[in-house]
């Protein structure tokens, strides 16, 4: 069985249009929730899978590259990683080779053309939440935040795996994507219930798949996203 | 026609066991009037064929002289069947194992029996690095039954190779059902013999099926492919 | 938990007119092929399925004789208007209607007298001493004759010396004979079709406002900042997944 994903990056492919817009004002969102202590890593989960969360990643960290600002995605989705076919990469080297191999992350790392840099998975971990909690992985991380202005994580569902409570526990801020007319509210909850039992800092909720031009400025009822928008 | 999957290859995998038995199966090849020939030998780790660019490029220059020497009016072409697996890439790259000839064609297979590794992943790999994925007998995977998973395949820039006996039902009946099914929805851009033996020469009896059915335009489409060439 | 995102966490769902409104848009193609199927029903029902019934009408009236009945001609009509419940439950028993039954061709022998007093309505308007007849039946032609004859053998029987029904002997007349009923009298094809659009309204918008109910997918970011807890920071496009391309 085949399935097909597709990621759209409308910050990199329209930068002009209403879609991008509305990530720019999640950028702008995510800085005014904290404007004392900034928030540079931030993660990109939901409750289930394909609600959104890693269209919303790699449009996020495109609106920072778009700033001039230094931003790495790290593909945490270590059991069904998706950000090479998000920026058509091939997922020959990775963390696989950092956590395994004793790679300096920097070999490893994959400079994409919009300006997003990005660490890829590589081969199939095994054991993905105890290498997410190794001090390893969160020693390269706090590496890697002296050298970036913002890292974006993406990571699987939090109904899924363990893995997503497990990152949150070292990054910044989450920030939690639900689908419109896709993700069931129980589960939404859930998974919120979840982070938070986990003390996560959880900087906001993200609606997906809207239409954004049918429902400018008001955050009443929506229709489905239109998948091919033209600017 | 062009034949861009054969076992003819001797010594090297469960094809020709020799180099006689090559050149007749050549000769059936052009007696049904294929003129480009491409030799495929597998590149399967679990089988353990194993044989080495180099050791084919041996064989395949014999093969190339013996041809010439008995006056056959066709072209050889080297290349690979590989059983894709997480090397593939790495090997491709260290040229360990070949493309179609040079080119950025690559023909892979995955098991006949589970899915065992993301075709997705391996398309998107692979296309990735600049190559174009050619994959081959798709229909004969119990796991690739619907149409949806040869558009998506194709969608995602893999092309789509069929086996001839799989027109003929040299398969059975599933397959062959499945396969017109296939052709009728354009999601073939290939068919090629996979010819390991006699049995298979099947090329021009289904040539002539497609031919009657679709035209002679579509069938030369699939079965005179000269894309492989770019 | 940073305290800026709270929000109350509020249980109860209202919901405005506007709300309501952008929630029947939503549906209105639901709503708009229920109510056409409902109504095609009506219609096929009221048209095909439902034969039509005719009815035929007559009357009697009350003849008193002054003379005979007693002292003056207003307790005559007093004395009558007290009989008319007699007469008209005369008209419909089994006496009368079996002679009906009987001289009627189009009522086979043996056909239930019940079913014939069901379709028989007899009605009188108080100090009126008129009894209408009403006959309903799927022909018109019967309707007229089992009126007809209902009237002139319930006059015959009470008249009838052998009967003895001094009450009634010479007291009924019949008034307007039943003519042949051109159109039916049910279904009221009009009613009918407009009973139909209505009731496939009503069902559309149930089904409708049931759906909304059990819907547990987020509709706007409003609910979603309302179920969950938490500020919704912003609604984005997100990317529809194509899974399925062909069939």
């Amino acid at each position: 069985m085949m399935e097909l994903f597709e990621y759209r990056n409308v910050v990199i492919e329209s930068p002009n249009s209403p879609e991008a817009e509305a990530y720019r004002k999640l950028e702008l969102n995510i800085r005014m929730s904290n404007i004392d202590k900034p928030l540079r890593v931030i993660q990109s989960t939901s409750a289930t899978p394909q609600d959104g969360k890693t269209t919303t990643a790699i449009n996020l960290a495109a609106v920072y590259a778009e700033k001039g600002k230094k931003v790495i995605i790290l593909d945490f989705d270590l059991r069904r990683p998706k950000i090479q076919r998000a920026f058509h990469k091939s997922n020959d080297i990775g963390l696989y080779d950092f956590v395994v191999n004793d790679k300096d992350v920097h070999d490893l790392i994959i400079r994409d053309e919009s300006g997003i840099d990005l660490l890829l998975t590589g081969h199939k971990l095994s054991y993905p939440h105890i290498v997410l909690q190794s001090n390893k992985v969160i020693e390269m991380v706090n590496q890697l935040k002296n050298e970036y202005d913002y890292i974006v994580v993406d990571t699987p569902p939090v109904l899924s795996v363990t893995d997503a409570l497990v990152v949150s526990k070292f990054v910044d801020g989450v920030i939690y994507v639900a689908a419109y007319n896709q993700t069931r509210k129980d589960n939404a909850k859930a998974g919120l219930e979840q982070l938070k039992e986990n003390n996560a800092n959880i900087i906001g909720a993200v609606l997906a798949n809207i239409d954004v031009r049918k429902s400018q400025g008001s955050y009443g009822y929506y229709y489905y996203s239109n998948y091919d928008t033209k600017e | 026609m062009i034949d861009i999957h054969t076992h003819i290859l001797p010594h090297v995998d469960d094809g020709s066991p020799d180099m006689e038995t090559s050149i007749s199966l050549i000769e059936s090849e052009i007696q049904q009037g294929v003129t480009d020939v491409f030799v495929t030998p597998h590149f399967y780790r679990y089988r353990e064929y194993l044989s080495s660019v180099e050791n084919n490029t041996a064989i395949f220059e014999e093969i190339k002289a013996e041809v010439k020497k008995r006056g056959l009016k066709v072209n050889l072409y080297l290349g690979n069947e590989i059983y894709y697996d997480l090397d593939t890439l790495k090997k491709l790259e260290g040229k360990k194992v070949a493309t179609l000839n040079g080119s950025k064609y690559v023909l892979i297979e995955f098991s006949l029996t589970r899915e065992t590794e993301d075709i997705g992943d391996a398309i998107n790999d692979l296309t990735a690095k600049g190559y174009v994925p050619i994959i081959a007998h798709p229909e004969r995977y119990p796991y690739l039954q619907s149409l949806n998973d040869y558009q998506i395949m194709r969608r995602m820039g893999a092309k789509i190779q069929v086996n001839s006996g799989s027109l003929t039902g040299y398969y059975g009946k599933k397959i062959k059902k499945f396969v017109w099914k296939l052709l009728k929805n354009d999601l073939v851009d290939f068919v090629a013999s996979d010819i390991h033996d006699f049995r298979m020469s099947t090329l021009k009896v289904s040539y002539d099926m497609v031919a009657k059915l679709f035209g002679l335009e579509r069938a030369n489409k699939i079965y005179n492919n000269k894309e492989i060439f770019e | 938990m940073n305290e800026f995102n709270q929000q109350p966490a509020i249980e109860e769902e209202g919901m405005t007119l506007q709300q309501l409104f952008h929630i029947v848009w939503l549906n209105r193609a639901l709503i708009f092929f229920v109510t056409l199927w409902i109504a095609v029903i009506g219609v096929i029902y009221t048209y095909v399925i439902v034969t039509p019934t005719y009815t035929a009408e007559t009357s009697l009236i009350v003849d008193v004789d002054v003379e005979t009945s007693g002292t003056s001609e207003q307790s005559g009509i007093v004395v009558a208007q007290n009989l008319i419940q007699t007469y008209k439950v005369f008209l419909v028993s089994n006496l009368v209607l079996e002679s009906v039954v009987e001289d009627v061709e189009g009522l086979p022998d043996g056909y239930s007298l019940n079913a014939l007093r069901n379709n028989i309505s007899v009605s009188t308007t108080t100090s009126v001493l008129i009894i209408n007849i009403s006959v309903e039946n799927a022909s018109p032609a019967l309707a007229q004759e089992i009126a007809n004859t209902l009237v002139t053998n319930s006059i015959a029987i009470a008249d009838d010396e052998e009967n003895g029904f001094k009450l009634l002997q010479s007291k009924l007349k019949m008034l307007d004979v039943a003519e042949l009923p051109t159109s039916p009298s049910s279904p009221n094809k009009m009613l009918n079709i407009v009973i139909s659009v209505l009731l496939g309204g009503i069902v559309a918008l149930g089904l409708v406002f049931v759906k909304e109910l059990f819907n547990n997918k987020f509709q706007s970011a409003t609910e979603m900042e309302k179920y969950l807890g938490i500020k919704v920071i912003a609604a984005v496009p997100g990317t529809m997944k194509e899974r399925k391309q062909v069939e």
